[in-house]
């Protein structure tokens, strides 16, 4: 079955690279659209166009800026991303570990079955 | 429950494989015995088992182990088969102290290989966290979305960067 693309899909809204340069520049901390607009060969209005995707999906909030009320200032929301990040980290870390002595364990079991069918 | 929220609670998963100089049977028995649970997940050489543990693990029992936390912090794992069918596959509902007790699900598949020169066991241990009631078990090894990997790579890079 095809996926469709809601607009406020996650998977579709990063599936665009502009959107994933724009992810990459919003994770060194928020800025304004015009600062995000300079940064690419696309007029402002394509650049808010790819914004809206984010904040559709969430991985973006904007608000007014404190200094000029007309300006927009974009912000990631990735904690929820993050979390997943370190859950995965944590177990990663915990399998090595723990499937490292799944091998010692069992191996030691096999050799000494070995030696001991050897001498009966 | 939002879109994102569907797919991160559907998308945390990890897979770890090693290739173990024992046959499909010992494995197997490692992995469904507490007393052999206790020895490589919380390296405890004797552990005592409760009255009621039935030696033939079969889908419905419950078992608990003390474990070894991703920290290196003494903990406790518990679970209930949920799969058994050995020496090839095992699937458990897997529930650890540092975790609070959330419940995931681990998955083993054992595949015979040749390691180092004799009959040996490849393991793969799929691990994931289920969306609340358990959905994911029906899923687990479905397909993988190409967008579900994209949206993980995309996460951890994020870690990495907020992380630094």
């Amino acid at each position: 079955m095809p996926r469709t693309h809601a607009i406020n899909d996650p998977f579709y809204a990063i599936s665009d690279p502009t959107r994933r340069a724009l992810l990459d520049r919003l994770r060194l901390g928020s800025a304004p659209v015009t600062e995000l607009a300079a940064g690419f060969a696309m007029s402002r209005p394509a650049v808010s166009r790819h914004l809206r995707v984010l904040r559709d999906a969430r991985l973006v909030r904007e608000r007014r800026s404190e200094h000029d009320a007309r300006q927009r200032v974009y912000q990631i929301t990735a904690m929820p991303l993050r979390d997943v990040a370190q859950w995965a980290q944590s177990y990663e870390l915990f399998w090595h570990g723990g499937l490292a002595r799944l091998k010692t364990h069992v191996e030691k079991g096999a050799r000494t079955r070995a030696r001991e069918k050897k001498l009966s | 429950m939002t879109s994102i929220d569907r797919a991160i609670a559907t998308e945390r998963e990890v897979r770890a494989v090693i290739e173990i100089a024992a046959a499909p049977e010992d494995v197997f028995e490692a992995l469904t015995n507490p007393r052999e649970l206790a020895a490589w997940l919380g390296g405890v050489d004797d552990y005592s088992l409760g009255d009621n543990w039935n030696d033939e693990p079969t889908a419905g029992v419950t078992w608990r182990s003390p474990a070894i936390g991703p920290d290196g912090a003494d903990g406790t794992v518990r679970g209930e088969f949920l799969v058994v069918d050995g020496p090839r596959r095992l699937v458990s509902t897997w529930y650890a102290s540092w975790d609070h007790y959330e419940r995931t699900i681990v998955r083993y598949e054992l595949e015979p290989v040749e390691v180092e020169g004799v009959a040996g066991t490849r393991v793969t241990v799929i691990h994931c966290a289920p969306v609340a009631g358990g959905q994911r078990v029906s899923q687990l090894g479905a397909a993988r979305d190409s967008w579900t990997m994209m949206l993980a790579r995309l996460a951890r890079l994020m870690n990495e960067r907020l992380t630094v």
